[in-house]
């Protein structure tokens, strides 16, 4: 790990074009390709997963959405899901919910949510981000106009995110409660906390991993700067494991997966440049980890089945989600 | 067969009766926020993992969009979904502070317009819901018990479909005919199929299908529709079932059996059974494919958006052969 304004690990612009072109795979699923590094994920593989299951136990990796979340306006206008009640309990027992033609009101609750759709534990869809103009597979960035994305689109992935999951508990592994802000999480960092947990990571898999931000601001009760502002998170030059392991997904407990600040003043998010329109690699962010570490500290298992189906809201650039592991 | 319902079937009398049946109040101790998705431990579970024998994964979430099924009929609209940020901007210059091209997004929803499971805050039966609960608890603030975000890991289990409109040799049963006890089980039984504690159990009338099919809704929100009979309530309490789902919008037939009152099977199953319904599934692809392969029961898991004190959730239900 290192810090991200350690001089040796900053770059400008040029290294993001090297990597741009050294992590392109357009067309390694064909040019009408929509799923990225979803297609690793085989039949056998999800069978194996399924083979995960020995204890029966489900944990839910779905932060709860309220007016508590993390969003505060510093990136992109998102604020926290604003829940209105179309009918309630109290309107119920006062007989306001008569039926036309019925002796007997009805009694029932319902209710609405707006919300961003990245605005807690989500997925970003392949058509989220741009790298000069263009999104994953090569599509054009001007597909995704004011009607949603007419390519990449999340509704796309309805029967994706599925396969086998590991979690790389990075701040356990490192022996604090969370790592701080700025902290910059090597490639080797990633393999030796897989090796110290004794779990490989495999092609297909969804790896999430844990730095303890999001626990660190639940406990402190207060988010700061958790949506936007300096983070945790992988170094840019973990880009090149991104692509090499081939893995399907990549998942953090902080806002944007990548260290904020990041490693160079010439762009925002430049790991995000080449992961996702590049690669073509699914990112979940926001993910609550703090149950599901527990018991892999506990148990020592740190593989599990992972079903975390996106919401198909039709041409989305993202969905909320509540990931389940089950071990 | 499925029979044509009945409106004079019944009287609030016999509502009370069945409620009191099938309460399960307390049976899982006064704290209970859950339901019968208490039957799925930890057993079953694993016997669920064990199902998923070709690695086929499946999706029973209809598309959320303006095209989808609500009317404004009880408030409730389609997806209003808008762009936040887009590719266009993008690619006319306007994201360079900060200096990310991106897009993205936002939506307005009713948790239950479209392919969702019902929290057992949504149905109060005299007052009451689910365990006992004061229905006043749920107000313009949300459910203070029973909200949706108490199952946000509950919902994994093993699921059984049961192709009706298919056992019954149409491609939808007609609104109003009511499926009974004894087409459930037939259902089952010529599918070689066994329902056990615990299960999921997805229904299927073939009703959105056929709305799809002629590319109008007309009164699939709250209209007539086919779907089970009353007395299947006392079914799903013997069975120990942890949830129920159909491809139509509330599951139970319209027009209901009894013209006093809403939606009678709704007023027992969730407030005193504690039953978890899913509604508005899209079952064509898993209709097809369990035809295709003979196999109708798989993994299920439909996590919910734990959505704080909702009486609702929009989902995407992912079914694992």
């Amino acid at each position: 790990m290192h810090r991200y304004d350690d001089k040796e690990y900053q770059f400008d612009m040029d290294l993001i074009l090297e990597k741009t072109e050294r992590n392109k795979q357009w067309g390694k699923w064909g040019p009408d390709d929509e799923w990225g590094t979803q297609n690793h994920v085989t039949s056998e593989d999800r069978i194996n997963a399924a083979k995960l299951v020995k204890k029966g136990q489900v944990f839910a990796l779905g932060l709860n959405f309220d007016d508590d979340g993390p969003q505060n306006g510093l990136f992109g206008g998102r604020w926290n899901p604003i829940h209105t009640m179309l009918a309630t309990g109290t309107d119920a027992v006062q007989g306001k919910q008569t039926v036309p033609g019925k002796k007997y009101a009805s009694q029932y609750a319902d209710d609405s949510v707006s919300l961003p759709l990245q605005c807690g534990t989500q997925w970003d869809a392949l058509g989220h981000v741009f790298n000069q103009d263009k999104m994953w597979n090569g599509y054009d960035a001007t597909l995704v106009g004011s009607n949603g994305a007419e390519k990449n689109a999340i509704h796309k992935m309805r029967d994706k995110m599925v396969g086998r999951g590991v979690l790389l508990d990075i701040a356990r592994w490192a022996g604090v409660e969370s790592l701080d802000d700025g902290t910059a999480i090597d490639a080797d960092d990633l393999d030796a906390c897989a090796k110290a947990q004794g779990v490989e990571v495999r092609r297909g898999d969804t790896v999430i991993y844990r730095t303890g931000h999001m626990e660190r601001c639940l406990k402190a009760g207060e988010w700061g700067g958790y949506a936007g502002g300096e983070a945790p998170g992988v170094s840019f030059h973990t880009c090149d494991w991104m692509k090499d392991m081939e893995i399907a997904a990549i998942c953090a407990d902080t806002w944007g997966c990548e260290v904020i600040p990041n490693e160079t003043d010439d762009v925002f998010q430049p790991w995000h440049w080449i992961v996702i329109p590049m690669i073509g690699i699914t990112m979940g962010e926001i993910f609550y980890l703090k149950d599901l570490a527990n018991d892999c500290a506990d148990d020592g298992v740190y593989e599990f089945m992972f079903v975390a189906p996106p919401l198909p809201v039709t041409r989305g650039v993202g969905s909320p989600i509540n990931p389940q592991a089950i071990k | 067969m499925p029979h044509h319902y009945n409106e004079s079937n019944l009287v609030m009398a016999d509502l009370e009766v069945m409620a009191e049946k099938c309460s399960n109040w307390g049976r899982w101790g006064p704290d209970d926020q859950i339901g019968t998705l208490n039957f799925i431990g930890p057993e079953e579970l694993k016997n669920a993992a064990s199902l998923v024998k070709q690695g086929k994964s499946i999706s029973l979430g209809l598309d959320f969009n303006q095209d989808g099924p609500q009317t404004g009929k009880f408030r409730r609209f389609n997806p209003v979904h808008t762009m936040l940020a887009t590719g266009t901007d993008a690619s006319a210059g306007k994201h360079t502070h900060p200096n990310i091209q991106y897009a993205d997004d936002m939506v307005t929803m009713p948790l239950q317009c479209g392919t969702q499971w019902d929290a057992l805050s949504h149905i109060f039966n005299n007052g009451k819901m689910w365990n006992g609960y004061e229905a006043s608890q749920v107000d313009s603030n949300g459910a203070k018990k029973n909200g949706i975000e108490n199952i946000k890991s509950k919902t994994v289990g093993r699921g059984v479909l049961l192709d009706v409109a298919r056992y019954c040799g149409v491609d939808s049963l007609d609104d109003g005919m009511a499926i009974s006890i004894s087409d459930l089980n037939e259902t089952a039984s010529s599918q070689g199929v066994d329902i056990r504690r615990g299960d999921i159990v997805i229904v299927r009338t073939g009703h959105m299908e056929r709305c799809l099919s002629k590319g109008n809704w007309d009164g699939y929100s709250g209209g007539d529709s086919p779907g089970v009979a009353f007395e299947t309530a006392q079914w799903a309490f013997d069975n120990e079932i942890s949830a129920v789902c159909t491809d139509t919008w509330g599951c139970e037939v319209r027009p209901n059996e009894i013209s006093e009152a809403f939606q009678p099977w709704h007023w027992v199953v969730i407030p005193k059974m504690g039953l978890t319904l899913g509604e508005i599934f899209y079952l064509k692809d898993i209709g097809d494919d369990c035809a295709a392969d003979g196999v109708y029961e798989f993994l299920f898991c439909a996590p919910p958006l734990p959505i704080t004190g909702a009486v609702g959730s929009p989902i995407n239900p992912i079914v694992l052969k």
